[in-house]
C-alpha cells in the first residue's frame, strides 16, 4: 500500500493531537493525587490548568513529563502512547518542559546551558568528545547558542554561571532553552512564580511571540488568573485530583463550582483593575503549523 | 554446613558490636541526613587511652574507663561544635566528605607514641579487661572479652532506647530528626539536639571501640575500621537508616551470618564477599525509601573549584594566549625535567621512584575530578580500582602484551569494574555511591585480591619491566606521559557535549532529563571514564612498585585520595594535579621516603578539613583568583583603561581567608 496524496493532505489538515490523556489515575498510598482525569490539547492550542494547591496539577504535569508513573490510564503524545516511556525519551516525541523554579544548571554558564539544550539536535558522541573530534558539531552548537544569546539580549550574561543570575534572568535563559529545543508541546509550570508583576504582564506577549515562532501547543499551570484567561484557549479546573470544569476562560471563571472551590467571589482575583476578561474566542481553531505565517 | 551453637554464639557476640555501631550511624543519619564515616574512629582515642592508663600507668580499670569514655565523648562534642555545626547549612555531600576527613584525622591518637600503650606490654598482657572468668558453653569457651560484650551492649542499647523514648531530651531528638522546621517552631533547638546526638554517638563509639579492642588489634595496630564500618553500614541500610531496633537486630544477624560463613569457608575472605552482597542487596531493596529521604540532599552539589570561565574576548588577546600556553608548557617542562634536576636529590633513583608514585596519584586525582567534581558522586573505592589496574597489568604482562597496550587494556578492565560497582548506586542519588564503593574497597582487599584465579599469587605478584622502562626514571616518564594524555582527554571531555551533560545531570537531573539527556547514561559514562583513568594509575603504580600485595590497595588509601582531591580543588583539572603535587609531591622533596604515616595523616585529614571549612575551592581556587586578576589587568590594558587594583598575593589571600575575612587588595 502506498500513501496517496489524499492521505498526505489528510495528515496536513489534521495533524496529530499533541496530548491526549485518558482516565489517568495516580495513587500515592491511599491518596488519589490524580483521579480519572481525561484531557486533550489540540494542535496549536494553549490550555490552562487551574486549581488550588494540592489539586493535582503538578502531579498531572509530572505524569506527562514521565517523572510520575500513573497507576492507571494512558498518556498519548502526538499519537504515540508514552505511558511507559522514560522522561528522557519524551523530548524526542516533541515534549518540552519549563520548571517552576527555573533553577537551570547552577554550575554551567548561560552559553553552556543553551548548548546542553541543543545537544539533542546535534549530539557529540563520547569518543568524539574525548578525542577532540566532532568539532563541527560543537562549533554548530556554539554558533546557534550565540545567536540565541543575541536574540534574547543575554550578551552580558553569556559567560556567567546560571547560579549567579537573578530569577528573572534565569527565566529568560529558560525561554531561550525552549527555543533551542523547538518542542511541539510545551509544559509550563507556574512560569511567573517569583518574578515581579510587571514582568508577569510582559510574559503573555512574550509567550505568544514564541508560539508564533515555533508553533507549539502549551499546557500552562498558573495562579495569575488574568494571565491564564488572556493566554488560554481553553481552561481545565481541577479539585482534589478531578477535573471539575472545562471550557473557554469565560465559561470556566463563571462556573459555580470553580468559583466555590478556587476563585472565591472576590473580583480582584479574577481581573486586574484595568483589564477585563477577554471575550470568549472561538474554541480551538484547527490550524496546521505549516499554514502559519511567521 | 556447620550451624553449631558455638558458631552462632560467637556470631551473636560479634554482631552485638556491629549493632551498637549501626545504632550510632543511624542516630546521626536520622538527625543530619548524612552517612558518618568517622563514627567508628571517634572511639579510637578511648581505646588507646584505656590501654595506656591500665597497662602502663597501672590505673584501676574502673577509674580509667570513665576517663577514656569521657575522652571519646569529648572528641565527639568537639567535632560537632567545630566541624559539623559550621557545615550546618552545607549540602549533605559536603558534610559526608568532612566525615571522611574526620575519619582519617581521628586516627592520629594511634600514631602518637606517648599516649599509646607499650606494644610489648600489650602483646604480653593483652588488652585490659575488668575481669578474667571463663565459661564453657558446649564446646566453646567464652572469655572475659566475650562476656563483657554480652553484658554491656544489651544494657547500653536498652538504656539508649529508654532515653530516646521516655525522656524529654530523647523526644526532642526524635522530633528534631523527624521534622527540623516544626521542631524549631515548637521551641526545640535543633543545633543543641545535634550536639546531644553527637555526644550519644561518641559514647557508643567509645564503648564499642573499648569492647572491640581485646578481640581485634584493629583499633591499635595498622588498618582502619573500614571493614567494621561496612558491616555496621549494612545493618543500617537494612533498617533504611531510620529504624534503630531493626538496625541493632540486623547487626546481630550480620554477625551470625559472618560467623557461620567463616566456620564453613574460612579461607580466601569469602566472608567479605558475603558482606558485600548484603550491602548491595540492602541498597537495592531499600533504594526507594533511601532516595526519598535523600532527594534534596544530593542534588546540585558543586564543590566550587570549577574555573570561572575566561571571557572569550580575553582568550583572543595575544598576551593572555602567550601566558596560558607558556605557563602550561613551563609546568610540563619542569615536570619532565624533575628526575634529572640535581636539587633535593631529585636525580637519585629513589626519588624518581617516589615521583612516579606522585604521577599515579595525579591520575587518581583526575579520575576524582571527573567523577566527584563534575559527576557529584563520591567514591571511597578509587584506590581499589588502582589495584584492579595493577593486578590486571601483571596478568596481561604474563601474556606478553606490550606495556602501552597494557595501559589501554587494564584501563578498559577498570572501566568495566567501575561501572559494575556504580550500577546499584545509580538508582539512589548522591550519597550512596560512597557506600557501595567503600564496600567494594573492602571486598577488593579482603576477597578479590586474595583469589588465585584472579590475581595469580595472593601472597604477592611481580611485574617485570619491559626494556623501555628499564630504570626508575623511564617509568616516571611513562607515568608523566599518561598524566598528560589523560589530562587532555579529561579536558576534551569537559569542553564537549558529554561533559556538559554530566554537569547538567549533577546540577538538576530533572531539567536535564526533560531536555532529553539520559541521567543514567551520563553517570555511567562518568563511572567508566573514572575507572579507566584509575586503572591506568594502577598500571603506573605497578611498574613503579613491581612487587605488590593486597594491602597496598587498602581502603585507607581511597580515603586519602578523596582528601587529596579536595585539597587540590574538586572539579578543576589543575586542581587535581596540584592536589597530588601538594599532598605527595612536596613531601618527596624534603624526605627520603614516605615512612612517616603521621605527616601523611596530618596533611590528609587535617589539611582536608581546613580546606573544606575555610577555602572550599582548594588550591585551585587561589590559582584561579590570581589568573582572573591577571586576565582582568591585561583586558583593561588592551582597552586602554587604567590599571586595576593590584593582585592579592596568594599567601596574603590564604591568611585573610584563614581569619575569615575577605582578602583586600594591596593599595
Amino acid at each position: 500500500m502506498t500513501a496517496t496524496i489524499a492521505d498526505a493532505l489528510e495528515l496536513e489538515i489534521a495533524p496529530e493531537v499533541p496530548l491526549q490523556i485518558d482516565e489517568l489515575t495516580v495513587r500515592f498510598g491511599g491518596v488519589h493525587a490524580v483521579d480519572g482525569v481525561s484531557l486533550e490539547i489540540r494542535p496549536g492550542e494553549t490550555v490552562g490548568l487551574i486549581g488550588s494547591n494540592g489539586a493535582g496539577k503538578t502531579t498531572l504535569m509530572d505524569c506527562v513529563s514521565g517523572y510520575v508513573r500513573p497507576t492507571s490510564g494512558s498518556i498519548t503524545l502526538f499519537g504515540t502512547d508514552v505511558t511507559q516511556v522514560s522522561p528522557e525519551l519524551r523530548p524526542y516525541v516533541g515534549l518540552g518542559r519549563s520548571f517552576q523554579d527555573a533553577k537551570l544548571y547552577p554550575g554551567l554558564t548561560v552559553l553552556e546551558t543553551l548548548m546542553v539544550a541543543l545537544e539533542r539536535h546535534a549530539p557529540t558522541g563520547l569518543f568524539a568528545g574525548l578525542l577532540g573530534f566532532g568539532r563541527q558539531n560543537e562549533r554548530d552548537k556554539r554558533y546557534t547558542a550565540d545567536e540565541l544569546v543575541e536574540l534574547m539580549g543575554l550578551e552580558a550574561y553569556a559567560e556567567k554561571r546560571a547560579g549567579e543570575l537573578s530569577t528573572g534572568t534565569r527565566r529568560i535563559v529558560d525561554l531561550a532553552c525552549i527555543i533551542a529545543q523547538q518542542p511541539k508541546l510545551l509544559l509550563l509550570d507556574e512560569p511567573t512564580a517569583g518574578i515581579a508583576q510587571r514582568e508577569t504582564e510582559a510574559f503573555g506577549p512574550l509567550l505568544r511571540r514564541l508560539k508564533d515562532m515555533i508553533g507549539f501547543a502549551v499546557l500552562l499551570i498558573e495562579h495569575d488568573m488574568p494571565l491564564v484567561t488572556s493566554l488560554a484557549d481553553r481552561i481545565y479546573a481541577m479539585e482534589s485530583g478531578r477535573v471539575i470544569a472545562e471550557g473557554t476562560p469565560a465559561e470556566v471563571v463563571n462556573d459555580g463550582r470553580v468559583i466555590a472551590s478556587y476563585l472565591g467571589t472576590t473580583e480582584a482575583a479574577i481581573r486586574r483593575s484595568e483589564h477585563d476578561i477577554p471575550p470568549p474566542r472561538p474554541t480551538a481553531r484547527r490550524r496546521s503549523p505549516r499554514k502559519k505565517v511567521t | 554446613m556447620n550451624f553449631g551453637l558455638d558458631v552462632v554464639i560467637l556470631g551473636v557476640i560479634q554482631g552485638l558490636l556491629y549493632g551498637a555501631l549501626a545504632i550510632g550511624l543511624v542516630l546521626v543519619y536520622r538527625a543530619q541526613r548524612f552517612v558518618n564515616f568517622a563514627h567508628a574512629n571517634i572511639g579510637v582515642i578511648s581505646s588507646v587511652l584505656l590501654g595506656k592508663l591500665v597497662l602502663d600507668e597501672h590505673w584501676p580499670y574502673g577509674l580509667a574507663l570513665p576517663l577514656a569514655v569521657g575522652a571519646g565523648v569529648a572528641v565527639a562534642l568537639l567535632v560537632e561544635l567545630t566541624v559539623i555545626r559550621r557545615l550546618f547549612r552545607s549540602p549533605r555531600l559536603v558534610v559526608m566528605v568532612a566525615s571522611i576527613f574526620l575519619a582519617q584525622f581521628l586516627l592520629i591518637p594511634r600514631l602518637i607514641r606517648q599516649i599509646n600503650p607499650d606494644q610489648q606490654t600489650l602483646v604480653n598482657n593483652g588488652y585490659p579487661l575488668p575481669f578474667h572468668p571463663s565459661i564453657k558453653v558446649g564446646t566453646l569457651y567464652l572469655h572475659g572479652d566475650d562476656l563483657l560484650i554480652v553484658l554491656v551492649v544489651p544494657v547500653l542499647v536498652a538504656a539508649l532506647a529508654c532515653f530516646l523514648r521516655f525522656t524529654a531530651y530523647g523526644q526532642a531528638i526524635r522530633a528534631a530528626a523527624e521534622n527540623p522546621e516544626a521542631a524549631r517552631l515548637a521551641g526545640i533547638s535543633v543545633k543543641r539536639m545535634s550536639t546531644l546526638v553527637w555526644g550519644v554517638a561518641g559514647l557508643l563509639s567509645a564503648l564499642t571501640a573499648i569492647l572491640h579492642s581485646p578481640k581485634d588489634s584493629v583499633f591499635l595496630v595498622g588498618g582502619s575500621g573500614a571493614s567494621l564500618l561496612v558491616r555496621a553500614l549494612a545493618a543500617g541500610l537494612i533498617a533504611k537508616m531510620t529504624n534503630l531496633p531493626v538496625a541493632f537486630a540486623a547487626g546481630i544477624g550480620i554477625g551470625v551470618v559472618e560467623s557461620v560463613t567463616f566456620a564453613n569457608e574460612p579461607s580466601g575472605g569469602v566472608v567479605e564477599l558475603v558482606v558485600f552482597v548484603i550491602v548491595m542487596a540492602a541498597l537495592l531493596l531499600r533504594s526507594r525509601e533511601l532516595s526519598k529521604a535523600n532527594r534534596d540532599a544530593s542534588s546540585g552539589i558543586n564543590f566550587g573549584a570549577e574555573p570561572t570561565p575566561v571571557p572569550r574576548r580575553a582568550a583572543r588577546i595575544p598576551a593572555i594566549r602567550r601566558l596560558t600556553i607558556g605557563s602550561s608548557l613551563g609546568c610540563l617542562v619542569l615536570a619532565a625535567a624533575a628526575p634529572v634536576i640535581p636539587l633535593f636529590g631529585l636525580n637519585t633513583s629513589a626519588k624518581a621512584f617516589l615521583l612516579t608514585l606522585v604521577t599515579s596519584y595525579a591520575l587518581v586525582g583526575l579520575s576524582l575530578c571527573l567523577l566527584t567534581g563534575w559527576g557529584g558522586q563520591v567514591s571511597l573505592g578509587q584506590f581499589a580500582l588502582v589495584g584492579v589496574g595493577a593486578y590486571a597489568a601483571e596478568r596481561l604482562a604474563a601474556h606478553g602484551i606490550e606495556f602501552w597496550a597494557i595501559a589501554l587494556l587494564a584501563g578498559a578492565i577498570g572501566a568495566v569494574v567501575a561501572v559494575a560497582v556504580g550500577l546499584p548506586a545509580i538508582r539512589i542519588q548522591g550519597l550512596f555511591l560512597a557506600v557501595t564503593t567503600l564496600a567494594f574497597a573492602v571486598l577488593a582487599q579482603g576477597f578479590l585480591f586474595q583469589q588465585s584465579w584472579i590475581v595469580g599469587d595472593p601472597a604477592g605478584v611481580f611485574l617485570p619491566r619491559p626494556s623501555l622502562l628499564h630504570d626508575e626514571r623511564s617509568v616516571y616518564w611513562f607515568g608523566l606521559a599518561l598524566v598528560v594524555i589523560c589530562t587532555v582527554l579529561v579536558r576534551n571531555f569537559r569542553q564537549s557535549g558529554p561533559g556538559r551533560m554530566l554537569i547538567a545531570v549533577r546540577d538538576n537531573d530533572k531539567a536535564a532529563r526533560s531536555s532529553g539527556i539520559s541521567a543514567t547514561g551520563a553517570r555511567l559514562v562518568a563511572f567508566a571514564l573514572a575507572g579507566f583513568i584509575a586503572a591506568c594509575a594502577g598500571v603506573v603504580y605497578a611498574y613503579a612498585q613491581q612487587r605488590y600485595v593486597s594491602t597496598n590497595f587498602a581502603p585507607d588509601n581511597s580515603f586519602t585520595m578523596v582528601t587529596m582531591a579536595v585539597i587540590g580543588g574538586l572539579g578543576s583539572i589543575p586542581g587535581a594535579l596540584l592536589g597530588a603535587f601538594a599532598v605527595f609531591g612536596i613531601p618527596v622533596l624534603f624526605r627520603g621516603s614516605q615512612e612517616s604515616q603521621f605527616i601523611q595523616f596530618l596533611v590528609g585529614g587535617a589539611g582536608g578539613l581546613f580546606v573544606l571549612l575555610f577555602m572550599p575551592r582548594g588550591i585551585a581556587g587561589l590559582v584561579y583568583d590570581v589568573r582572573d586578576a591577571v586576565v582582568a589587568r591585561l583586558l583593561r590594558r588592551a582597552d586602554g583603561l587604567p590599571a586595576p587594583p593590584r593582585i592579592v598575593p596568594p599567601l596574603r589571600q590564604l591568611w585573610a581567608v584563614a581569619r575569615g575575612r575577605e582578602a583586600v587588595p594591596l593599595s
